[in-house]
């Protein structure tokens, strides 16, 4: 059976969970609120580990647990919560959920160790009340369905540590451009331009550092892009305390997946900069370009989201926001009975306008 | 003594036609005819067959459409007679109303005295009549005078003037109709659009511009070479224009404003 913790209050026993307005960790049973320092030195008095059973791996359990043989079950882990005893399945790239059954949240201390420990991450510092107005505030769209309203969709929003990596590289890049400058001038009777062509190349290096790739195969990467930046000033020493309150994902993407979408990245910004130096011309051509990132640094940080997964109509509607900074992002889907509308009215209304103008105008 | 008196008479009648013809001799009393046929160049049948004509037009457009021939001009210029003879006689107002150049019509001159023949247009048809219209009916008539045609050189002002306002109609009842519904559509869809736009907030980036370490970028080799260069001629386009037909507007003698034009014959 997997490792979990629960986080207790000093005073009174009751859950503690990451407060982002306090940047503490609070208790909503009486008030309490306490420092990272104050909850380690509390030790393991206040921390309850589940235990182990001894000699069984969690290998063997997860394939004597729900008694089937199949042979998918290596992704999933199973844990006993250790306020209300339940055992609950959850995915193995899972390290922080909350008990199905009482609600508690639950840090999953074993799926965090080894090389699936993280170095660094960001706490949140946007609370579920204020990402719950914004998103009301962005939903409140002349086209949105009515579904979106609905509070208990709304509730679903769900604070998610996401795994991402940091690279720091250094990029090559080579470029041989073909440009030309136009001259015209022009005498009584006859204009004349004159085109002089160029080559022109260039080369340089060019580093980078922290360039986020998230390293989750569960989120959208183009959601976690566009929800950049983060300020990686705020990054602190991973505890899993700062998991407590919230859901968290362990790394599951290859390597070499996430070093692509980096190296795209990085290589499109090199190539500017290296156009920026080009001179003046009226056309500019590149013939040829190589561009090469070697990585120096990869830091697997933990990184704060708030998501909500929304479906409608048979397609999957995601919303996400930093939850550092609050930036939003998401697509809203379109009600076309409402679009109909709208367009019905506005040409309406439009057309008769403009038909009285013609007649003014026209004098009929 | 008989021839004395013989020719003092003719003398005195040759006086009497010497003299010119005031121009209140062109002022009529009812606007009800459109046929004025003074030069005497027409039979009576072309003149009924042109009065039914220009009646029927002047009912169906509502505008006088006059057709005049003269012996004697006292004004400048034909032109200027054909349209002092539309205003002075304020041909083309409607519900008994008289405001001097505010009528809507044409008078088609055939001017015996300055041999030419002359077209003037007022309100609805000169603005149904461009240069190109009244260049063309001014050709065609001009084909009929060259042989005396006189009547046929009416009868084509007349048709010519009624296709231009006939055509100015159905040109005004597109656009009351066609233009309101384009710029309606175009609206509707800008608005649709934006509308849709509210509902798109996410673009996910596609470079790393953001997490360059400042001043880290470092240029290791840089050349520029000049590889050719063509130089290509070209005529500058000819900026004179041809020169322009008759019509575009005017303004009389009366100060009304007009369009038209003349030929001589």
């Amino acid at each position: 059976m997997a490792k979990n913790m629960n986080y207790r209050c000093l005073n009174c026993g009751g859950e503690l969970a990451w407060n982002p307005e306090l940047q503490l960790w609070k208790c909503d049973y009486c008030d309490s609120s306490f420092t990272l320092d104050e909850l380690e030195a509390a030790g393991k008095g206040q921390i309850k580990k589940d235990t182990i059973d001894q000699g069984k791996t969690a290998q063997e359990e997860e394939s004597t647990t729900d008694g089937t043989t199949s042979a998918d079950h290596s992704h999933l882990v199973e844990y006993s919560c250790s306020y209300c005893g339940a055992k609950i399945i959850t995915d193995a790239a899972t390290s922080a959920t909350f008990c199905a059954y009482c609600q508690s949240p639950i840090v999953i201390s074993s799926q965090l160790v080894g090389d699936f420990a993280p170095e660094r991450l960001i706490p949140f510092v946007k609370t579920k009340a204020a990402v719950m107005e914004e998103y009301k505030k962005f939903i409140k769209k002349p086209l949105t369905p009515k579904y979106f309203y609905q509070q208990n969709n709304i509730e679903k929003l769900t604070g998610v540590y996401i795994p991402f990596f940091l690279y720091d590289s250094k990029g090559r890049g080579a470029l041989d451009i073909h440009g030309t400058r136009v001259t015209v001038w022009e005498d009584s009777k006859n204009r004349y331009t004159k085109t002089d062509t160029y080559r022109y190349e260039i080369a340089g290096d060019l580093d980078f550092e922290n360039v986020p790739v998230d390293a989750s195969s569960k989120t959208d990467d183009n959601a976690m892009d566009s929800i950049e930046p983060f300020d990686f000033k705020d990054m602190v020493e991973f505890s899993p305390a700062y998991l407590a309150g919230f859901m968290a994902e362990r790394y599951d993407e290859d390597d070499d997946a996430t070093k692509d979408r980096m190296e795209r990245r990085a290589n499109k910004s090199l190539k500017d900069k290296l156009l920026q130096r080009t001179p003046s011309y009226h056309s500019t051509n590149v013939v040829r370009e190589d561009l090469q990132m070697d990585v120096k640094k990869r830091r697997y940080v933990l990184l704060p989201t708030w998501i909500l997964n929304t479906r409608y109509n048979g397609k999957e509607y995601l919303f996400a926001m930093n939850g550092q900074t609050g930036k939003f992002v998401g697509n809203l889907p379109i009600d076309k009975k409402k679009l109909l509308l709208y367009g019905l009215s506005t040409f309406t209304g439009s057309f008769a306008v403009f038909w009285l103008i013609t007649r003014l105008v026209m004098g009929m | 003594m008989k021839k004395i008196i013989t020719c003092l008479v003719a003398g005195l009648l040759m006086v009497l036609m010497a003299m010119p013809v005031s121009a209140n001799d062109y002022i009529v009393d009812d606007t009800s005819q459109k046929v004025y046929d003074y030069a005497a160049i027409l039979t009576k049948e072309q003149c009924d067959s042109l009065e039914s004509y220009a009646g029927e037009l002047s009912e169906k457009y509502d505008a006088d459409f006059v057709i005049v021939t003269i012996n004697e001009n006292n004004r400048s210029s034909s032109q200027d007679f054909a349209d002092r003879f539309f205003d002075d006689n304020y041909f083309g107002q409607k519900d008994g109303k008289k405001e001097y150049g505010k009528g809507d019509g044409m008078v088609f001159l055939i001017d015996m005295d300055y041999r030419q023949f002359s077209l003037s247009t007022a309100g609805l048809v000169h603005k149904a009549m461009g240069d190109d219209e009244v260049d063309d009916l001014l050709d065609h008539a001009a084909v009929k005078m060259s042989t005396e045609d006189y009547y046929g050189a009416c009868m084509t002002s007349l048709d010519e003037s009624a296709d231009a306002v006939k055509g100015y109609f159905a040109v005004r009842g597109v656009i009351s109709i066609g233009a309101p519904l384009g710029l309606a559509a175009v609206v509707s869809a800008i608005v649709l659009f934006v509308l849709m736009s509210f509902s798109k907030k996410s673009k996910a980036a596609v470079e790393a511009g953001r997490y360059i370490v400042p001043d880290s970028l470092h240029i290791t080799h840089e050349y520029e070479v000049k590889t050719g260069s063509h130089t290509s001629v070209s005529r500058k386009p000819d900026s004179s224009s041809k020169g322009g037909g008759g019509g575009g507007s005017h303004v009389s003698s009366g100060g009304a404003s007009h369009g038209g034009g003349s030929r001589s014959f």
